[in-house]
């Protein structure tokens, strides 16, 4: 943040669709050059505004994918069956297509290499996007900061990310968990249950190690999580929390 | 109706200060607790209520009236907003910029 100016209006940038990626049958990458684009930390998101002919706008925020500095700013939307903009997004626009969009914003649920660890990421559903951006910044740094990720989703075809989290888990600083809320993989013999205190004990850091905790995802889930871990006797100062609201979430 | 939270209006509070608020900190003037905005409840429909986390209080309403920001910050005892600081006794390394989350602004010297 060194150097960057205290007030700053947030301006309204056009961004280019360069780079679609398919994510799974609901959930769509898309990845944006943005003239003028001042930068972001990860765990940041944007907002983004469709113009419809007759003038209407929608405006909604998505989590920023990509992690600070990467070649292209990259969002990842799910698609809400009854949105107003996701649609869009996830099946309608095309390479070459131009996106407006303003931010970065959000300034507490963020984590840089210099805000150490060890690192607690959990992450439901599409939650999994904002703390994506901290593992690519976590890779991307060379970081030594050991990170334990629990990563809760439906079934296996709503995986985002999964090759890429699968490679993460062969390095030696990150250790993946991943539970399935309704159907496993077959011979699936990890977690098949939604999550509760038995799992986040196994899972995460214990309270002495003073874990910075990361929760991203639908609201009931992000209490749950968060209300299980104070429970647990960890810090409440130390666990981060964004909520989608709903149960499928709002981005 | 599912609680949001600060952090899906960071945005709304960036338009109204002008500067990023959800790691600012705030204090409920109904039951004296200290969060950061980003930790308050949000609920949205044809405004923005901020209620307290701890007790449900309210602490801000936000109305968009035709363009104009109405807004009531009426639940703060405190609201911790930085402003930047004085050209004269800046410091290049440190010009008005705090780490976000970080408790308070640094101190004039």
């Amino acid at each position: 943040m060194a150097g960057t100016a205290l007030l700053r209006r947030l301006n309204w940038l056009t961004g280019s669709v360069v780079k679609l990626v398919r994510e799974n049958a609901q959930t769509r990458t898309i990845g944006l050059q943005v003239p003028g684009w001042p930068g972001h930390r990860a765990g940041q998101h944007v907002d983004i505004r469709l113009t419809a002919e007759d003038g209407y706008q929608a405006e909604r925020s998505y989590s920023i994918a990509s992690a600070p500095g990467s070649v292209y700013l990259e969002l990842t939307v799910e698609r809400i069956s009854d949105g107003e903009v996701s649609p869009y997004l996830v099946e309608d626009l095309r390479e070459g297509d131009q996106l407006e969009l303003r931010g970065p914003v959000g300034g507490d649920f963020v984590w840089e290499e210099s805000l150490g660890g060890p690192l607690l990421l959990i992450a439901g559903g599409s939650g999994i996007v904002p703390l994506g951006s901290m593992l690519r910044h976590h890779r991307a740094m060379h970081s030594r900061v050991p990170v334990r990720l629990l990563y809760s989703m439906r079934s296996p075809d709503s995986f985002i990310y999964g090759d890429e989290i699968m490679r993460f888990a062969t390095s030696d600083e990150i250790d993946v968990s991943l539970t399935y809320t309704r159907s496993a993989p077959a011979g699936w013999n990890g977690y098949h249950r939604r999550l509760d205190d038995m799992m986040l004990a196994d899972v995460s850091w214990a309270p002495a190690d003073k874990p910075l905790t990361f929760i991203c995802g639908p609201t009931v889930f992000v209490e749950t999580a968060a209300s299980l871990l104070v429970t647990a006797g960890h810090a409440p100062e130390r666990i981060h929390t964004e909520r989608f609201g709903g149960t499928g979430g709002a981005r | 109706m599912n609680a949001l939270d600060g952090n899906a209006v960071a945005t709304l509070l960036h338009d109204l200060f002008g500067q990023e608020m959800t790691g600012v900190a705030a204090t409920c003037a109904h039951c004296a607790k200290k969060s950061v905005l980003a930790r308050v409840k949000v609920f949205r429909g044809a405004g923005t209520v901020l209620l307290c986390s701890g007790c449900d209080g309210r602490l801000m309403v936000i109305v968009d009236r035709e363009g104009v920001a109405c807004v009531d910050a009426e639940g703060f005892s405190a609201l911790a907003v930085r402003v930047p600081q004085p050209m004269l006794v800046a410091d290049l390394n440190h010009a008005g910029v705090t780490a976000p989350g970080s408790a308070g602004a640094s101190p004039a010297s």
